[in-house]
């Protein structure tokens, strides 16, 4: 998918160990991966995955203990001030100085980069106004004063003053409100439109996916999916069903759950079985078969259904997949647990 | 783009931030002058004695009073550093092409400028009092306390980029502070001490500073005591501009959370996965948490769990053991699993912190057996599994005993709708039931991380808490 030579960002077998009390806890295990130029690209994973990790390595921030990162047609480790040049960086902390104005902050990022000052002033004018911060002297007050979806517009317009070839965004929307995120979407899906390369790190499903076009799924320092997120739904997962029987007491609801799921698994159109919060899960590949199979099996017990729902595969699945564990945070896992414990 | 294009664009950065906060300006004249209002008329008794010839106390005391507003414009530079920090500027700064040393000398600059005005200010008054100003020497005074307030402008910024948070930072300020200004004989001259005090006074290196300011004040500027304190007090600038200009080349924030590193930790029965969290500030304990059988350790009762300990400073570690990892669903041996727990939790615990372990069902059964061996200061055991669910009071059946055993203090906290069933109160140190919750404990987290904060609050070593370093004003 995307040629070595041309790649915006080539990233291969990347290592970094930190020293926790005197302990060294490996963050990345070997992070592969490319960035064609033009397109927005996600990092998606839990905490601690290992994301910000990444990008502080590309950025120049922090080295890497082993591994190649070519950054804009540079070298992270051999050439850090050009890659500085040809990047523009959007931190999680923000890093706007509070104690300026917003176009105090914006010239000053200008010039360091080299712009005139009558260019930093002109490239200024015209990112206030991109931005909507233009307005009502909002520019020329107090970052202190701005709202937290006012100050994250600047912070990214502090990151592409210089108009950088690649821009690096660390969990870009994280605490702005849904109007603000979205906004927010459209201006980073502007930049890629005027052909820049957006790299971000998200821990949000939906940004992964609606934002990105390729992304890549981290999980302890590794990447264990990339691709689209068409390509990675479609080749990780399927559709899901799930079925909470109904029953008298409550108690014997896991149990049942688990006897009807261990009864489905064999069927040729269910992938896989689980029970999960005294509902049957269902991977399937024939949603209309097995959700006919599901009642039929019920029905023959006299079983009488609770609920019943059927779920489109996302980014989630993909990550439950590969990792046996969930991206979100739900913390529903009631029953398996424990009727795998009575078993044992 | 130039180094001194970035310089200066840094330090009109820096002079525009101190200018829109009057206050500091005040304050930085004003404590000289109260130096000269309040306590120079105490000198005056102690004219004619042996270091203060008649009629020239103000001449002894108005170059150390100079001194002493070059060290505080300087030593003042670090706070705003770890509030910029902390704020990401920093970072962002980082990824510009701009001079990490052009960085630093934008606030030495500034602060050079915080010593000169009010300490021109002070020579003025001053001699309007009676300091006998020999302008030739003064103006070569300036320029060597410029030097020193660049030292310590340069060592405060790296102090500050180092230890990363304010109250470290007041710490080393505080403590340093003292020994070094009662050291140089800034206010009174060593030489009217006993001998082992001069002797610790040759060992400062702002001593030399203070006697070759006495010396330019005087008017004496071709002497071996300027000299010496010229290089002195230049090699230390030199040493802390490198030493300042490296900190901004490796600065890197705390976390407002602190870190989170996901790790594998190998025993012999596989890998374990295990999240670890750092406290942004030294960690007073550890915990260790873990998920029932078949789970995983990010459950809301296990979270709430987490938090609680995080709030009360911990290390925090989640831990997936090997047989999950492997995808098994069962833990297998008690024997094999408690083997492989106590090596994930001795390779964690090498910190010599207090050790609080805990887990949900299953995982606080491990808790309970191994808190012996692994020297735990407490057991946290959600959702303890006393039975097989709907089946109580099988004899010889119930797992109290393990609760019993754990030879530790334990909190136990199950649901009232618990099928695995509720320990007796005097099965564990606290035993908690909660209303409304089942085996799951998924409804109300945040009964769970009160009940245990309060609790973790008990435990000797992790509830006193050590006396806190005592925040100081920042002196800017």
């Amino acid at each position: 998918m995307t040629d070595t030579a041309a790649a915006a960002i080539q990233v291969t077998g990347l290592r970094k160990t930190f020293q926790v009390k005197g302990a060294p806890i490996a963050a990345l295990t070997g992070i592969d991966l490319a960035v064609a130029p033009g397109e927005i690209f996600g990092l998606l994973g839990p905490n601690g995955a290992g994301k910000t990790t990444t990008l502080r390595i590309l950025t120049t921030l922090l080295p890497a203990d082993a591994g190649e990162a070519l950054v804009a047609g540079a070298d992270v480790r051999r050439e850090p001030a050009l890659v500085r040049r040809r990047i523009g960086y959007v931190g999680q902390l923000g890093g706007a100085d509070v104690n300026a104005t917003g176009r105090e902050n914006l010239l000053l990022a200008g010039r360091l980069y080299g712009l005139s000052a009558a260019g930093a002033s002109r490239r200024c004018a015209e990112l206030l106004g991109v931005f909507g911060l233009g307005d009502g002297g909002l520019a020329d007050r107090s970052v202190r004063t701005y709202s937290g979806g006012q100050r994250r517009r600047l912070e990214v317009a502090l990151g592409i003053m210089h108009r950088p070839g690649v821009l690096f965004l660390d969990e870009p929307t994280t605490g702005l409100d849904p109007q603000n995120r979205a906004s927010l979407w459209d201006q980073v899906r502007q930049l890629r439109d005027g052909g820049a390369t957006v790299f971000l790190t998200t821990h949000y499903l939906d940004e992964a996916d609606q934002l990105s076009d390729r992304v890549a799924i981290v999980d302890h320092g590794r990447v264990i999916a990339l691709g689209t997120p068409d390509e990675l739904k479609r080749r990780y997962s399927a559709d899901t069903i799930s079925v909470t029987p109904g029953s008298g007491a409550p108690e014997a609801v896991p149990m049942l759950a688990r006897d009807l799921a261990g009864e489905l698994a064999g069927a040729p159109f269910v992938d896989r079985a689980d029970v999960e919060d005294g509902a049957i899960r269902l991977t399937v590949t024939d949603t209309t078969r097995a959700m006919a199979a599901v009642f039929g099996v019920l029905a023959a017990r006299g079983i009488p259904t609770r609920a019943a729902s059927v779920a489109r595969p996302s980014l989630d699945d993909v990550f439950l997949r590969e990792t046996g564990r969930s991206l979100r945070d739900t913390g529903e896992d009631a029953a398996t647990p424990e009727t795998a414990e009575v078993a044992a | 783009m130039t180094f001194a294009l970035q310089t200066e664009l840094f330090f009109r950065r820096k002079l525009l931030e101190t200018l829109r906060q009057p206050v500091w300006l005040v304050t930085g004249l004003i404590t000289p002058l109260l130096y000269l209002a309040l306590f120079a008329p105490l000198l005056r008794s102690l004219a004619g004695g042996p270091a203060f010839p008649p009629g020239q106390v103000l001449d002894v005391f108005v170059p150390g009073v100079l001194v002493l507003i070059a060290f505080g414009a300087g030593m003042g530079a670090g706070w705003p550093v770890i509030w910029e920090l902390d704020s990401g500027v920093i970072e962002r700064l980082r990824v510009t092409p701009a001079s990490r040393f052009a960085l630093l000398l934008g606030t030495v600059l500034r602060d050079v400028v915080m010593f000169a005005v009010p300490g021109v200010v002070v020579m003025a008054i001053a001699a309007i009092f009676g300091f006998h100003a020999h302008w030739g020497g003064l103006v070569v005074l300036l320029v060597l306390l410029a030097l020193l307030a660049a030292a310590c402008s340069a060592t405060s910024s790296a102090l500050g980029l180092n230890l990363k948070q304010i109250g470290s930072l007041a710490a080393v300020v505080t403590g340093v502070q003292l020994p070094l200004t009662l050291l140089s004989g800034i206010l009174l001259p060593l030489s009217l001490g006993p001998e082992w005090l001069r002797v610790l006074g040759h060992l400062n290196p702002m001593y030399y500073a203070v006697q070759a300011s006495r010396s330019l004040a005087a008017g004496s500027v071709l002497t071996g005591t300027v000299g010496l304190g010229f290089l002195v007090t230049g090699a230390a600038a030199a040493l802390a501009l490198w030493w300042g200009t490296r900190s901004y080349q490796r600065a890197m924030a705390l976390s407002p959370a602190g870190t989170v590193t996901a790790v594998e930790i190998m025993t012999n029965a596989g890998p374990a996965h295990v999240v670890v969290e750092e406290p942004a500030g030294r960690p007073r304990f550890l915990a260790v948490l873990t998920h029932g059988a078949g789970g995983t350790p990010d459950t809301r009762d296990v979270l709430a769990v987490r938090d609680a300990a995080r709030g009360l400073g911990a290390v925090t570690a989640l831990v997936t053991q090997p047989y999950r990892v492997r995808g098994g669903r069962a833990p297998g041996s008690a024997a094999r699993q408690d083997a492989a727990w106590a090596e994930i939790v001795t390779a964690l615990s090498d910190s010599g912190l207090p050790l609080v372990q805990g887990g949900r069902s299953n995982g606080a059964r491990v808790a309970c057996r191994t808190a012996r061996q692994v020297g735990a200061a407490g057991v946290i055991a959600l959702a303890f599994p006393l039975h097989p669910p709907g089946r109580p009071g099988q004899p010889g059946k119930s797992r109290d005993a393990e609760l019993r055993a754990a030879g530790t203090r334990v909190l136990v906290l199950n649901g009232d709708r618990d099928p695995f069933g509720i320990p007796e109160p005097d099965d564990a140190t606290r035993v908690i039931v909660l209303p409304g919750e089942t085996h799951a404990l998924s409804k109300n987290p945040a009964a769970i991380g009160d009940a245990v904060a309060r609790w973790l609050g008990t435990l000797p070593g992790i509830g006193s808490r050590p006396p806190s370093v005592s925040g100081q004003v920042p002196p800017r």
